[in-house]
C-alpha cells in the first residue's frame, strides 16, 4: 500500500511536470518552405481582423543565405574561386562545393542551418522517404550528389550562365540548384519521371533577353546520356521541329528543349520576342555544357 | 535515592532475506515505472488529432430538385461560368450576404494563361465578381503556389482577376498556415493556409492538365496548394493521398475550368504545342462526379485515374456522373 501511495504522490506528478515542461520543445511548429528561386520570399501575415485584409510583402534572403537542406540552395550573387564551402549542419545532398576554376567565376552556394524539424503533413505508418517509385531513386540520387564527380559540372554550369546565353543575362545573378528532394518543390508531380531516368541536380535559371522579355532555362543533369535521352523522349512533342542543338533538340511554340550528353535542358518563353530569341540561347548553353 | 530511566535498547530488526529481496525489487519497480512513465510523456508528441482542430464542411443543404452537376461549353469562358453557377441555381444557393469566401484556383506555376498551367483568369474573375455581388464580406483568391508565389499570380493573370472581381489577393508564406486533423486513410495531421480554415465558404476552381503522376489533376488534386511543408511526402501513396486531402476539404462548390487543357507534361507544361481549347466548364458539388466529367477532356476515362476510385470508396462522390442531376449547356 505504501508503495502505491508513493508512486501515486510523487511519481506521477513528478512525470506530469517533467511533461508540461517540455512539451513545448518536443512538437516545434513545422517549417513551411516557399520556393524563392530569385533568393526572395513572399510573405502575407494572417488576417488582421475579421475582415481579412491581406498583404503581400516581398523581402529578400538574407545575405550570404543560399537555401536550407530540403534539396534546395540558391546561390549568392557574390562570386569565388577556389573555394570549398561545405554546407552547416545540412545533409549532404545539400554540399556544395566549387572547386579551382581557374580564371572563371563561379559562384559558391552555402547550404545554411540545420534541417527543418518536422514536415507539415504526418503520414500514417510512412517513412520520410517517397514512395518505392520516387522515393528509392531520391534516396540513391541524393547520395550521388555528394559523390565527387558532380561538383564539376555544378561549377561549369554556373560558369556558363556567368556570361550572356544568345544575349540573355541571367536574373539576379545567380542560379537556383535542386536536388532529387528539392525538385518536387519546383516541379512537383513532374519529378518522379526525372528521378527514376537518374536525376542528379537541376539548375534553373530566370534570363532576360536582349528585347526586355523573361525566359526559363532549366537545365537537368541526368546523370549520363541515357538519362537525358529517357526524358527527352518522354517529351518529344509530334508538332515540334527539330531545334538543331545539342545532340538532339525540338522547337514548339514558345518552348525549345535539347539534350546534350549528360543534360536535359529546357527552355521556356514568356511573350513572342524571347520565343524568337530560344534557338539562339540553347545554342550558346550547348556550347558550354560540359 | 536517584534513579536511573530505564534504558530500553531495541536491537535492530533483522530482515529476512525475502523481505530484503521484496524491497529491493518494490523500490527498483516504482523508480522504473517512474521513468518510464516520465519519459513517455516526455515524448509524447501532442497531436493535432487530439486537439480535434478541423476545417469545417463548407458544402451547403441540398434541397430537393437541385442541380448536381452543370456542363458549359462554348468559346467565351466567361459566360460558360455564368451559365454553369445559373444552371446550379444562381451564386446566391451557394455564397449568403456576410460572408467570406476564399476562392482557390490552381495558381502553381509561373506560366502565362495560354501555357494552361493554372486556371484561366476570366474564369476566376466572374466567380470572384458573383461572390461580390452575392454580398460576400470578403473573397479571397489564394493558392500555395509551386513557383514563387507573387510571380505565378501576375503571370497567370489571376492577381488581376482578383482585383478585377474585387476580390484580395492572398499570397501564402510561412506564417499563415495552421495545423489541422484529418481522418485520411493516409494522412492525419497535414498545416493548411489560413483562409481555407476561416473562410465561411470555399469555392474550389481547379484546372484540367494531364499530370506526369497521377494521369490527371483536376479538382481533388487541387487541394494540394492548400497545404505548406516539402510536395515530396505528398507523392507517397498519391492516389490515396488525393482521397484524403479532398476529404479533408469539402468545397462549397467547384468550377473545373476546361477552356484551356494542358494535354502533355504536365502539371507545369510551357509549350503551347501541348495545349488544347477544350471551351468547357464544369460547376457542381461532387468533386469525384467533377472530376469523372473532367477526365474526358483529356481523353481519358475514370478507369485510367486511380484516385477517382479511391474518392468514391471514400464516400466523396460518384464516378459515375451521370446518375445525378446533370445540366448540360451549349453556346
Amino acid at each position: 500500500v505504501r508503495y502505491a501511495l508513493f508512486a501515486v504522490l510523487v511519481a506521477v506528478p513528478v512525470s506530469l511536470v517533467t511533461w508540461m515542461l517540455t512539451r513545448g520543445g518536443a512538437c516545434p511548429r513545422p517549417e513551411v518552405f516557399v520556393t524563392a528561386p530569385k533568393g526572395e520570399v513572399a510573405r502575407a501575415g494572417s488576417p488582421a481582423g475579421a475582415g481579412g485584409a491581406s498583404t503581400a510583402v516581398v523581402t529578400a534572403a538574407p545575405a550570404g543565405v543560399g537555401g536550407d537542406a530540403t534539396g534546395h540552395t540558391a546561390a549568392p550573387g557574390a562570386t569565388a574561386s577556389g573555394t570549398s564551402v561545405p554546407a552547416a549542419g545540412a545533409a549532404p545532398a545539400s554540399v556544395t562545393s566549387v572547386p579551382a576554376a581557374g580564371t572563371a567565376p563561379a559562384s559558391v552556394a552555402a547550404a545554411a542551418g540545420p534541417a527543418p524539424a518536422s514536415a507539415a503533413l504526418t503520414v500514417a505508418g510512412a517513412s520520410p522517404t517517397p514512395s518505392p517509385a520516387a522515393g528509392n531513386a531520391a534516396t540513391t540520387r541524393a547520395a550521388a550528389d555528394a559523390a565527387p564527380r558532380a561538383a564539376p559540372a555544378r561549377a561549369a554550369v554556373e560558369a556558363a550562365f556567368a556570361r550572356p546565353v544568345g544575349g540573355a543575362t541571367l536574373e539576379g545573378g545567380a542560379l537556383t540548384w535542386y536536388d532529387s528532394k528539392g525538385l518536387f518543390d519546383y516541379i512537383d508531380g513532374g519529378a518522379p519521371l526525372y528521378i527514376e531516368k537518374g536525376f542528379v541536380r537541376l539548375a534553373a535559371a530566370e534570363l532576360r533577353s536582349s528585347s526586355g522579355g523573361e525566359i526559363s532555362a532549366d537545365c537537368y543533369d541526368m546523370g549520363g546520356t541515357a538519362g537525358a535521352l529517357a526524358v527527352y523522349a518522354s517529351s518529344r512533342s509530334a508538332s515540334a521541329k527539330p531545334a538543331g542543338v545539342g545532340d538532339e533538340g525540338q522547337v514548339s511554340r514558345m518552348g525549345l528543349d535539347f539534350r546534350k550528353g549528360r543534360w536535359y535542358v529546357k527552355l521556356t518563353a514568356f511573350d513572342p520576342k524571347s520565343e524568337a530569341a530560344l534557338p539562339a540561347i540553347a545554342k550558346d548553353i550547348a556550347a558550354r555544357l560540359p | 535515592v536517584s534513579e536511573k530511566a530505564p534504558v530500553i535498547i531495541v536491537p535492530p530488526r533483522e530482515y529476512t532475506r525475502r523481505e530484503v529481496v521484496t524491497r529491493v525489487a518494490a523500490s527498483a519497480g516504482v523508480a522504473a515505472a517512474t521513468i518510464a512513465l516520465g519519459s513517455w510523456l516526455t515524448g509524447r508528441k501532442p497531436r493535432v488529432a487530439d486537439t480535434g482542430v478541423r476545417i469545417r464542411d463548407h458544402r451547403v443543404a441540398r434541397s430537393p430538385g437541385d442541380v448536381d452537376l452543370a456542363i458549359a461549353r462554348g468559346p467565351d469562358a466567361t459566360e460558360n461560368v455564368r451559365r454553369a453557377i445559373k444552371a446550379l441555381g444562381g451564386i446566391e444557393r451557394f455564397v449568403r450576404p456576410g460572408e467570406r469566401v476564399v476562392v482557390k484556383p490552381n495558381a502553381g506555376w509561373n506560366r502565362l494563361p495560354d501555357q494552361a498551367a493554372n486556371t484561366s483568369p476570366e474564369v476566376v474573375a466572374e466567380i470572384v465578381r458573383q461572390c461580390v455581388g452575392a454580398g460576400a464580406r470578403a473573397v479571397w483568391v489564394t493558392d500555395v503556389s509551386i513557383n514563387n508565389a507573387e510571380r505565378c499570380f501576375e503571370r497567370s493573370g489571376l492577381a488581376a482577376a482578383a482585383a478585377a472581381g474585387g476580390g484580395k489577393l492572398v499570397l501564402p508564406d510561412g506564417r499563415g498556415f495552421r495545423p489541422v486533423a484529418l481522418d485520411g486513410k493516409l494522412l492525419q495531421e497535414a498545416e493548411v493556409l489560413w483562409p481555407f480554415v476561416d473562410a465561411d465558404r470555399v469555392i474550389n476552381v481547379p484546372a484540367v492538365k494531364q499530370h506526369g503522376l497521377t494521369g490527371a489533376s483536376m479538382a481533388m488534386k487541387n487541394w494540394y496548394g492548400v497545404l505548406g511543408g516539402h510536395r515530396v511526402r505528398l507523392h507517397q501513396s498519391i492516389e490515396q493521398a488525393i482521397a484524403d486531402l479532398a476529404g479533408m476539404m469539402k468545397p462549397t462548390l467547384t468550377v473545373l475550368d476546361g477552356t484551356r487543357v494542358l494535354m502533355a507534361n504536365g502539371p507545369s507544361g510551357g509549350s503551347l504545342d501541348d495545349v488544347k481549347r477544350g471551351d468547357t466548364i464544369i460547376a457542381g458539388t461532387d468533386e469525384v462526379a467533377i472530376d469523372s466529367a473532367g477526365a474526358a477532356l483529356l481523353g481519358r476515362a475514370v478507369a485510367d485515374l486511380p484516385f477517382l476510385a479511391a474518392g468514391e470508396a471514400a464516400g466523396l462522390g460518384r464516378t459515375d456522373y451521370r446518375s445525378l442531376k446533370l445540366v448540360e449547356v451549349t453556346g
